[in-house]
């Protein structure tokens, strides 16, 4: 499929500057994280807030995952505190086998050089390495050390919410004596500010702890707030009996909560408020009833962790692993040993394995195991994306057709796009992909080779690729199979220097030179604009002639006799597959009966349930579901809004899983 | 001539505050006495042609207004009684600049007094250059809430009567008077905030970069200070002054003080959002428009006020950072000041008719 152009070779991908692994080099991309070889590739270009200069880090942040046995004191005894900095949190549990770190060069090359830190070390991934998570932690564990007790642990039923967005001090989250639920709020971003493009980021302050809070000893970062901080801070603001949450906020330096709607706090009053979001909603069969709840959750305590705002606006794919896996040890951190917690994460990626096995599923299962389920329950929305063709599965047969893949890049994406393709299973022999061999056809007709499994390249040139292909036999992404990674630079950008890819529709053509049928699932990477963030983002989707995009009843959801490869199903939050969470669709309130399901969620039961062939243990429905639009008029469900008393509408699983949530406190 | 001149203004400030609240009024039987037309002028030269008949010469007896009696505003149109209001309301205000000191100061005679003394109200420090530099990167920071805020940057555009009526209850047909108040006081607090803008003649945040790109025409008149924010804090402050006196010992107008003073402020912050009015602008806006709130009730009830101040130099954070407009700064810290001893004005005859009449719109 050359198009009619003479393919060209892929160039060897570069030395990394930040960790030094040569990249060209046989084997260095085996089991390796591929986002970190195309972010040294790429010089860490992806890697910056709004306008603002690429990230240059000292330290990355890293999941890391210990084999079998292993556990947090084995890595610390291992590992060198000036060059592996683990938060002091992930000593709370024995036996834990997944922790964050900040990992400078010498990491890197214990990695390559000593088989005992790599005998410990199953693999890792790369977190977001912006602004102040590319520096070393306050407080890093060090060999022997105990985690430092919290002063005061919260115990009983717990909420925890792990968003953005959140206004603690909002009357839906106050006791009758005036005192907050918010028992603690952990932020992890360092600076205050608008999360505009540029024009608002001169004014960006770094946090006053003395007014944002100090930064907890068991993170290394971020800062916190007790419940005592944040009425004292709201006392300080009270005039005639009345907070001014406008001035409150500002002194708190939480700048986002002067936008009337933020994600976290309507998510939160959906599953902690003094309203079930279904209640006083009205249709034909139900009449709405304006009666507070009165239910537990609406009692909780709550501890509540703000996401660094550049998970947000992240323009380089989807890494929130380090933020959310920080967040839920924070949260462990904070209560009772016998306390019984209920974790909403109403947050996610489209791009992973989507079989529970990437390294933040993975720790989160791990964690409830530790737990146990009656500790920990965490809830993860499934995903808005089910319209927006960022999916594909089909079967290579042995020596058949390539599967063509065509990928609508658009122009004016001022931000990075990714495609994963995941191959083969666990069952599969690992030769079955050996003879698996991409090629990537540009807008316009120039063909980059066919590329075999181990291998790895970037074009035009080593020195300033505007993308690369990383195609390793296994991957740190995920444990089963393998994952070939290709990423690209934007498309637009306001700097003439900057490298830029082209926008169009970039053919990647699949084939299947082996002996087995192969299973592929291609994953486009999410790359939209969040709610209040202007990042210039643009999101790129699959494109074929025999997708339904026609609008017509039953054209919303994939037919078992449409023989398009682009499939709805299996589109789905790729941190909510694992084997231990709880993932949640949305319905409507009011609906007939032949589609009661939310336009944007994955549906249950599947209506592509037949399609057969899958890989193993990829998760395509959620667990559960609960109302996100009260009709096909009207989307959305209500929520708390910025200050008090203020209601907003807002739709997505992200309404839906706070309140599954909150019935199972 | 000056009642011309004022007219003129408060006409132009508050185009129609009464209209605010009153979209609809009846157009019958009082459209019906007060319009003209040619039409009508015909209809009634020919209905008088009909039945008039011989001159029988002055035959009513109407009582006789009384000489310069407040009494007789009840007789005049809206208009003018509002612009005889105003007019004795401005009675001895006037302005001085100070080129050396790059000052401005509100001063007040008695002209009716034995000997008259001019007394300083407002004591005002423009903002330089470099402060407005650094003023800007809060402008284009809130340009961030644009989205949000777009109906109220517009709706906001004229006087925002509606948003006063939604705290208060403000209707047209029942406090008409009140509303006619609060018109005059917007009269007054143009009349003072033009020629400050004129004197401190500050450029416009549109004016300092390319990228602040205002979503609303930036007004044709200087920056500092904001005319929204003046007149937003002296209604504010008007209004809570009146409300305690309408409903006696129920303190009403304090009951009402936090949502006044907070729309005031939301008033005034939209328009930096808008993207035409540094932060520093409503901050100064606030201190000006408290002051001729205070004067308004003052001269309508015959108390006193003090001085206050406004000093730009200080409005920068302590470690030198752009500082944003808050609400809860105290007035009498930073770059506020107040102080100095009571300042006793006289009541304004009319505007106290005016006042009482109001008051009783609210029995």
């Amino acid at each position: 499929m050359s198009g009619g152009r003479a393919p060209q070779p892929w160039q060897p991908l570069p030395k990394g500057e930040v960790t030094g692994t040569d990249w060209s080099l046989p084997g260095s991309i085996e089991g390796a994280d591929p986002y970190l070889a195309w972010a040294e590739a790429d010089r860490f270009e992806g890697y910056r807030l709004g306008e603002g200069p690429a990230a240059q880090p000292r330290w990355l942040p890293l999941v890391i995952e210990l084999h079998q046995g292993f556990g947090i004191q084995d890595l610390l005894q291992a590992s060198d505190v000036k060059w592996l900095q683990v938060p002091k949190a992930s000593l709370l549990l024995p036996g834990i086998r997944f922790c964050t770190a900040r990992a400078r060069k010498g990491f890197f090359k214990a990695m390559r050089k000593r088989s005992d830190l790599a005998g410990i070390v199953r693999r890792y991934e790369l977190g977001l390495p912006v602004e102040e998570h590319t520096g070393p932690l306050t407080d890093p564990a060090l060999p022997g050390d105990a985690v430092p007790p919290c002063p005061e642990p919260v115990g009983g039923k717990v909420i925890g919410i792990i968003d953005g967005g959140l206004a603690m001090a909002n009357a839906d989250f106050l006791k009758s004596d005036g005192q907050p639920r918010v028992r603690h709020f952990w932020r992890q971003d360092e600076f205050d500010g608008p999360h505009g493009p540029g024009l608002g980021r001169r004014l960006r302050s770094r946090l006053d702890p003395r007014r944002a809070g100090p930064t907890p000893p068991v993170m290394g970062y971020g800062h916190e707030l007790t419940a005592a901080d944040i009425r004292a801070a709201m006392d300080r603001f009270t005039l005639n009996g009345s907070v001014d949450e406008d001035d409150l906020y500002d002194y708190l330096q939480c700048w986002d909560l002067k936008h009337p709607v933020n994600h976290g706090t309507v998510v939160a009053s959906l599953a902690a408020g003094p309203w079930l979001a279904t209640a006083r909603m009205s249709s034909a069969a139900h009449t709405p009833d304006m009666t507070p709840a009165d239910d537990e959750a609406s009692r909780a305590p709550l501890i509540a962790v703000q996401l660094d705002w550049s998970n947000v606006i992240d323009t380089s794919g989807g890494a929130m692993n380090v933020s959310v896996l920080d967040a839920l040890m924070f949260i462990l951190n904070r209560v009772t040993a016998d306390a019984r917690l209920v974790v909403n994460i109403s947050w996610g990626t489209l791009a992973g394995p989507h079989d529970g096995t990437s390294v933040l599923e993975a720790a989160i299962d791990h964690l409830i195991a530790l737990c146990t389920p009656e500790r920990l329950q965490v809830f993860i929305p499934a995903g808005n994306g089910y319209q927006d063709r960022t999916h594909v599965n089909q079967t290579l047969q042995p020596g058949g057709e390539p599967a063509e893949l065509h990928w609508h890049v658009q122009p004016d994406d001022r931000t990075q796009s990714f495609l994963e393709l995941w191959l083969g299973d666990p069952d599969l022999p690992e030769e079955a992909l050996q003879d698996i061999s991409i090629e990537v056809t540009l807008p316009g007709g120039q063909v980059l080779g066919p590329m075999v499994v181990g291998n790895a390249g970037c074009w035009p040139s080593s020195a300033a690729p505007q993308l690369a292909l990383v195609f390793p036999r296994k991957t740190a992404l995920g444990r089963h199979g393998t994952c070939a990674l290709l990423a690209l630079c934007p498309t637009a950008s306001h700097h003439p220097e900057d490298r830029l890819a082209p926008a169009g529709v970039w053919r990647v053509s699949v084939r299947n030179g082996g002996l087995n049928p192969v299973v592929l699932d291609a994953y486009v990477e999410r790359d939209d604009v969040a709610q209040g963030t202007h990042t210039g983002a643009r999101q790129s989707a699959m494109l074929d002639r025999c997708y339904d995009t026609s609008g017509n009843i039953d054209s919303f959801v994939d037919h078992p006799d449409n023989p398009t490869p682009i499939r709805r199903s299996g589109v789905f939050n790729s941190i909510g597959t694992g084997q231990r969470t709880d993932s949640v669709g949305g319905v409507r309130f009011a609906s007939s009966a032949f589609d009661p399901a939310a336009r944007y969620s994955p549906r249950l039961p599947d209506p592509d349930a037949t399609r057969l062939p899958q890989r193993y243990g990829v998760k395509k429905v959620p667990d559960q579901l609960a109302v996100s639009d009260e009709s096909t008029a009207l989307w959305g469900v209500l929520g708390a809004g910025s200050r008090s008393g203020g209601a907003v509408r807002m739709y997505g699983t992200s309404c839906a899983s706070p309140q599954i949530a909150r019935k199972r406190l | 001539m000056s009642a011309g001149v004022s007219a003129g203004v408060s006409a132009g400030v508050s185009a129609g505050v009464s209209a605010g609240v009153s979209a609809g009024v009846s157009a019958g039987v009082s459209a019906g006495v007060s319009g003209a037309s040619l039409f009508s002028a015909d209809a009634l030269t020919i209905s008088r042609a009909a039945i008039a008949g011989p001159f029988g010469g002055a035959v009513l007896h109407p009582s006789t207004p009384g000489f310069d009696q407040d009494q007789n505003l009840r007789l005049w149109a809206d208009g003018p009684r509002m612009t005889t209001c105003f007019e004795q309301l401005v009675e001895g205000l006037s302005v001085t600049a100070s080129a050396n000191t790059k000052q401005a100061d509100l001063k007040f005679a008695n002209l009716g007094a034995a000997t008259i003394k001019n007394r300083t109200l407002v004591q005002l420090q423009g903002p330089s250059k470099n402060l407005l530099k650094q003023q800007l990167d809060l402008v284009a920071a809130y340009a961030d809430l644009r989205g949000d805020r777009a109906a109220e940057v517009l709706d906001q555009l004229t006087a925002p009567v509606g948003y006063w009526s939604a705290v208060l209850g403000l209707t047209a047909h029942r406090h008409k008077k009140t509303l006619q108040l609060i018109e005059i006081a917007l009269g007054l607090c143009v009349h003072v905030e033009m020629r400050l803008k004129h004197i401190f003649a500050t450029l416009r945040p549109v004016e300092l970069s390319p990228q602040i790109q205002p979503m609303i025409p930036t007004p044709g008149h200087g920056s500092w200070p904001s005319g929204h924010s003046t007149e937003a804090f002296a209604v504010a402050t008007l209004l809570e002054a009146f409300m305690d006196q309408a409903r006696p010992g129920k303190n009403d107008g304090q009951n009402s003080r936090t949502q006044l003073q907070r729309l005031a402020a939301r008033i005034a912050v939209n328009r930096t959002v808008a993207g035409v009015h540094y932060p520093v602008d409503s901050a100064v806006g606030r201190l000006l428009g408290t002051s001729l709130g205070e004067f308004f009730v003052a001269r309508a009830t015959g108390g006193s006020v003090r001085l206050r101040g406004f000093d730009s130099d200080k409005f920068v954070e302590a470690d030198g950072a752009p500082k944003d407009f808050k609400l809860s700064d105290p007035m009498d810290a930073g770059a506020y000041s107040v102080g100095g001893p009571a300042i006793p004005l006289p009541q304004a005859d009319t505007l106290g008719w005016l006042w009482q009449e109001a008051l009783k719109e609210w029995s």
